[in-house]
């Protein structure tokens, strides 16, 4: 029985009202292949596979002076990654749509990157606010606009993430709830819907989880 | 709304940030790197004049 619309969301378990729902976060953990033996298995092949892919990707952004930088960028997508698709099986919850996580991840990795850049880089910084060619009568605003556009990307990057995967599990438990009143045949139609969003939701889960990695490399990589 | 209420916050931001560190040594220590195939190069030969 909900008794919110949100309460889908709502952390807290049935063993003594603990909020034990966030150990979720620790499932991606179980899935990463561990190397137990010289000779990868197939599933180490294929997560080396994906993060060699990745690695790729994010070495173009980073530029060459700034080797081994990728590791954290794809342990981020990692971690977002494994908490947004589990969070599409029944009763696993979903750790990234709360703000409290995506902000955790976005914050200190924003105001890490904007500390080194103004106290290390200053007038690299500076130059950063007017893009090249405009006319200098704009330069004022377009100032502004930059230093607007840079105090909110952690709201952004965290709201984005956990905006994309409230909406997709509220769609999936709206039409859902609706289920018990519905004749045979709207029945089959609600499942079939149900199943094309949950792939929709599936495409998302990972492509949202990419698009965080892959700004707050672009967001890194113009600080240096 | 259950996402916006500023519960134990502090906790669940230590939570997660020890949840990423573990993650990226995680993944430091799973990557297999990949062996590069060097082709055979042809030996040289230098011709040389031989005489003591």
């Amino acid at each position: 029985m909900m008794t919110n619309l949100f309460s889908v969301f709502d952390p807290t378990s049935s063993v003594l009202m603990l909020p034990l729902n966030w150990m979720s976060t620790f499932l991606g953990m179980m899935f990463l292949p561990m190397l137990y033996w010289a000779m990868p298995s197939r599933w180490s092949l294929l997560w080396t596979l994906i993060t060699s892919t990745l690695h790729k990707e994010f070495k173009t952004l980073l530029g060459s002076s700034h080797f081994g930088t990728t590791l954290m960028f794809v342990s981020l997508f990692s971690l977002i990654v494994f908490n947004n698709f589990l969070g599409l099986l029944p009763y696993v919850f979903t750790s990234t749509s709360h703000l409290a996580m995506t902000l955790a991840l976005a914050l200190p990795l924003w105001v890490a990157f904007m500390m080194f850049g103004w106290i290390n880089h200053t007038q690299h910084m500076f130059a950063h606010l007017v893009p090249q060619g405009t006319p200098g009568a704009l330069m004022p605003f377009m100032v502004l606009i930059e230093t607007i556009s840079n105090v909110i990307r952690p709201g952004t990057l965290a709201v984005r993430l956990a905006a994309n995967m409230i909406a997709g599990h509220l769609l999936l438990t709206l039409l859902g709830s609706t289920g018990p009143s519905l004749s045979a045949t709207l029945i089959s139609m609600l499942i079939i819907g149900q199943i094309l969003l949950l792939i929709l939701e599936a495409a998302v889960a990972v492509i949202q989880s990419y698009v965080f990695a892959v700004l707050s490399t672009l967001y890194a990589s113009e600080v240096t | 709304m259950p996402q916006m209420a500023p519960l134990l916050w502090l906790n669940l931001f230590l939570m997660f940030s020890t949840t990423f560190i573990v993650f990226i040594i995680l993944n430091y220590f799973i990557k297999v790197p990949t062996k590069i195939e060097k082709s055979p190069s042809p030996l040289q030969k230098v011709e040389m004049n031989w005489k003591w």
